[in-house]
């Protein structure tokens, strides 16, 4: 364009003067505006050097900017107008562009950046005439170009190293435009195999519909994030997490994504959860209940501890260790808890509905993940303590049923003895008088001798009897007492009828559980005793009845004879004792009597009073001593 | 020394505390022939025993010897000594078991209680007899009591 500004040369055609002047004013008018565009270039500066390398046009609103003058420069020469490093600087360009060459150069004036567009201008001729050269002030634009660069290189990079695969499909058809390196680590896909195949045809998608499902998910925001299985090369499936984005690329629709494989990830969840559940499978399988606790409170517990407090464990979980401790135990509780105490110890607990119950308790200190926990076993004891107690019972019982055996012993030796000692000693006295011819005493003597022998004879009797209670098996059956009694009063009518004994007998006697001559034993000597010790009563009178009790059958034989003293209430009941020498019999019956009664899980005690003497025994209610008689 | 010669011809009591009868009637005929300077009194549990005890200041005798028995109704042998032992007046009075039993756990209560021997009745006649014969001899002929006691 600045060609048309060049001084015509003598190709031009000749005209006329006012075709001239016409024309030279049209010439005014277009320099004119070829001036002011000039002068408006924006950042540039717009130079002609002729030959000499002199100025012979500089405008351009960057001459002023950069600290120049059109007036200053125009007419002069390089080194005349531009400090002379600059001037040495751009020399060789302005010594080229004057020699024909067309070119651009980048040249730092101070702090800024100038694009230089060298053109030479020839005349008609050809011959170079002026070098032209537009500057323009490029600093701000190659800022802006090094930022983006940066900026592209920056996501560069991060496309290329990331370790998820990354990529860019068409929408249309799903074919790849671009894969990072990632996505042939992950998929196994190299970028070549990948880069314009469709995602369908190397199928990726485990099932050609998860494709359209995900570009759903896309429609709505442009943005999608799925769960959804994908093939890799080698045909296994990946569990996939996947990142879309809706992008527009050189006005087209495409599909930015990022795929993380889960597989590995899921893998270890899933070993993580089967290795949990072994471990609850663990602490499900024994009998002890476990929680972990920490600072005293549950965090988790398992169905046993649960089952043990009445709780469901979802309750359990988050409740003090505390509330599961009865109040008598806590002191114990907490110094194992402060001291850390690993030792196992035993303390009562407390169910949800406040039962305590006896636990052994064993607690170790645990980290998990760097969480410090106790973990406690907690075993329910109180089949053990009712062991042991039972175990407690049984050794008393057999102790005294040792010394029972033991007084047995004692008892029967000394009672055995004496008719003995009287035997001996009267054959003595016999020897010795009838030597003496004294026949008097000779008879004593044999009868006293005779006498020792049956007294001997009614020991063994009785003795033996009552060994057999509960030895020699017997009929075991309901046995209704009012019969017990009947029977037991016939047998004594005629004692009952010469000492005119009124006897009151209750109606509604119970029916229990037993031997039935056995108990008519019991009623028995009871009823003997009743007569045989009524002194001289002038209305004796013996009652028999029962007595409320809710747990057992309770009765009495009561009489208004010569009584007991209660000191000697207990004595009675001893083998071969007597409280009256006089009296017949060896003293047997009433421990006949205990001993039948305790043989059914029962018992007799006397009640002594002002008149007469009350003999209350009571039999268990139910068949629960058949039971315990069976196992026997 | 001349115990037996000071007490010649006395009529000492013997107090014999036995539930048996017939047990009763070889001691008193065998100490009786051995010891015809002594009498007798036989009660038969230890309440009456007591009961003659106490009752001595009502004419009844001190005994000289108390012949017990162990196993008695009402009363029994040990709780009688015991409460004889335990009365200032009584305490002096010497007591002999004579029982059937030899159980270790007797004779250690009896002497326990202070009992002054403790014999168990022979089922041998004479052996029976020579024990009483001794036992007149010894407590009743040889032993000195304090003099104020009587």
């Amino acid at each position: 364009m600045l060609h048309t500004m060049e001084p015509s040369g003598g190709g031009q055609p000749r005209s006329s003067p006012a075709e001239r002047a016409s024309r030279s004013n049209e010439i005014a008018l277009a320099e004119e505006r070829y001036r002011a565009l000039v002068r408006n270039l924006p950042k540039s500066a717009v130079i002609l050097c002729d030959p000499d390398m002199r100025f012979v046009l500089v405008d351009g609103p960057e001459v002023e900017a950069t600290g120049f003058s059109k007036a200053a420069m125009e007419g002069r020469t390089i080194y005349e107008a531009l400090p002379s490093e600059f001037a040495a600087a751009i020399e060789g360009n302005i010594r080229r562009v004057l020699s024909g060459e067309s070119f651009s150069a980048e040249v730092p004036f101070g702090d800024r950046q100038y694009v230089y567009n060298y053109a030479p201008i020839r005349d008609d001729a050809g011959r170079i005439t002026y070098g032209l050269i537009v500057g323009t002030n490029v600093t701000e634009r190659n800022r802006a170009e090094r930022a983006l660069r940066k900026s592209e290189e920056k996501f560069a990079k991060i496309f290329q190293a990331s370790p998820d695969a990354v990529g860019v499909t068409r929408e249309s058809d799903g074919l790849l435009l671009e894969v990072n390196p990632a996505f042939e680590a992950v998929l196994g896909f190299s970028r070549e195999q990948a880069v314009g195949k469709t995602t369908l045809s190397l199928g990726l998608w485990v099932d050609p519909k998860h494709r359209s499902e995900a570009l759903a998910a896309l429609a709505g925001t442009g943005r999608a994030e799925l769960q959804m299985p994908v093939r890799r090369k080698d045909g296994f499936i990946l569990d996939g997490h996947i990142v879309l984005s809706a992008v527009e690329i050189e006005g087209e629709r495409c599909v930015f994504f990022v795929f993380r494989d889960l597989s590995e990830r899921n893998r270890a969840q899933r070993e993580l959860e089967a290795s949990e559940a072994r471990y609850r499978a663990l602490s499900e399988a024994t009998f002890e209940g476990i929680a972990l606790s920490d600072r005293g409170r549950i965090v988790d517990a398992n169905e046993q501890l649960a089952t043990m407090f009445g709780l469901p464990r979802e309750e359990l979980i988050g409740t003090s260790v505390a509330r599961f401790v009865a109040p008598d135990s806590v002191d114990k509780v907490r110094e194992h808890l402060t001291l850390e105490s690993e030792e196992p110890y035993e303390h009562m607990a407390l169910r949800h509905d406040g039962t305590a119950f006896p636990v052994e308790v064993r607690a170790r200190r645990a980290v998990v993940g760097a969480q410090p926990y106790r973990v406690t076993a907690i075993r329910d004891i109180t089949q053990r303590r009712q062991a042991e107690a039972e175990r407690e019972r049984l050794i008393g019982e057999l102790r005294a049923r040792n010394a029972e055996m033991e007084q047995f012993a004692y008892t029967v030796s000394h009672d055995l003895k004496s008719p003995l000692v009287t035997i001996n000693g009267f054959l003595g006295m016999l020897q010795r008088d009838l030597a003496d011819g004294d026949a008097d005493a000779v008879s004593s003597d044999l009868e006293r001798i005779g006498s020792a022998a049956s007294k001997m004879m009614r020991l063994l009797n009785d003795l033996l009897e009552l060994s057999r209670v509960g030895r020699v098996a017997s009929a075991w059956n309901r046995v209704p007492l009012a019969d017990v009694v009947e029977e037991s009063l016939e047998l004594l009518s005629g004692a009952i009828q010469t000492r005119n004994v009124r006897v009151i007998v209750e109606p509604a006697l119970p029916v229990v559980m037993g031997d039935r001559v056995r108990l008519v034993q019991v009623v028995q000597n009871l009823l003997e005793n009743a007569v045989k010790y009524m002194g001289d009563q002038s209305e004796p009178v013996i009652e028999i009845g029962t007595r409320p009790d809710p747990s057992r059958h309770v009765c009495f034989v009561r009489d208004n004879g010569i009584g007991i003293k209660s000191a000697h209430a207990e004595r009675i009941f001893g083998l071969f004792e007597k409280l009256d020498p006089k009296s017949e019999g060896t003293g047997v019956g009433l421990a006949l009597a205990r001993r039948i009664l305790e043989h059914h899980g029962g018992g007799i005690r006397v009640e002594t009073g002002d008149l007469g003497s009350t003999f209350v025994f009571h039999l268990p209610k139910g068949d629960r001593d058949k039971k315990k008689r069976e196992e026997s | 020394m001349n115990a037996r010669t000071e007490t010649a011809g006395e009529r000492r009591l013997v107090l014999h505390v036995e539930d048996d009868r017939d047990h009763a009637e070889l001691v008193n005929r065998c100490l009786s022939r051995h010891c015809p300077g002594s009498r007798i009194h036989r009660v038969e549990d230890g309440e009456a025993a007591l009961d003659y005890l106490e009752k001595r200041h009502d004419g009844a005798e001190r005994p000289y010897l108390i012949l017990l028995d162990l196993r008695l109704p009402k009363m029994d042998g040990i709780d009688l000594l015991r409460r004889v032992r335990g009365t200032p007046d009584l305490s002096s009075i010497p007591v002999v078991i004579l029982t059937t039993s030899g159980s270790q756990s007797d004779v250690e209560l009896a002497y326990a209680n202070h009992a002054n021997s403790y014999l168990v009745k022979p089922d041998d006649f004479d052996v029976l007899d020579e024990m009483m014969k001794n036992l007149g001899e010894y407590w009743l002929d040889w032993n000195v009591q304090p003099a104020g006691a009587h």
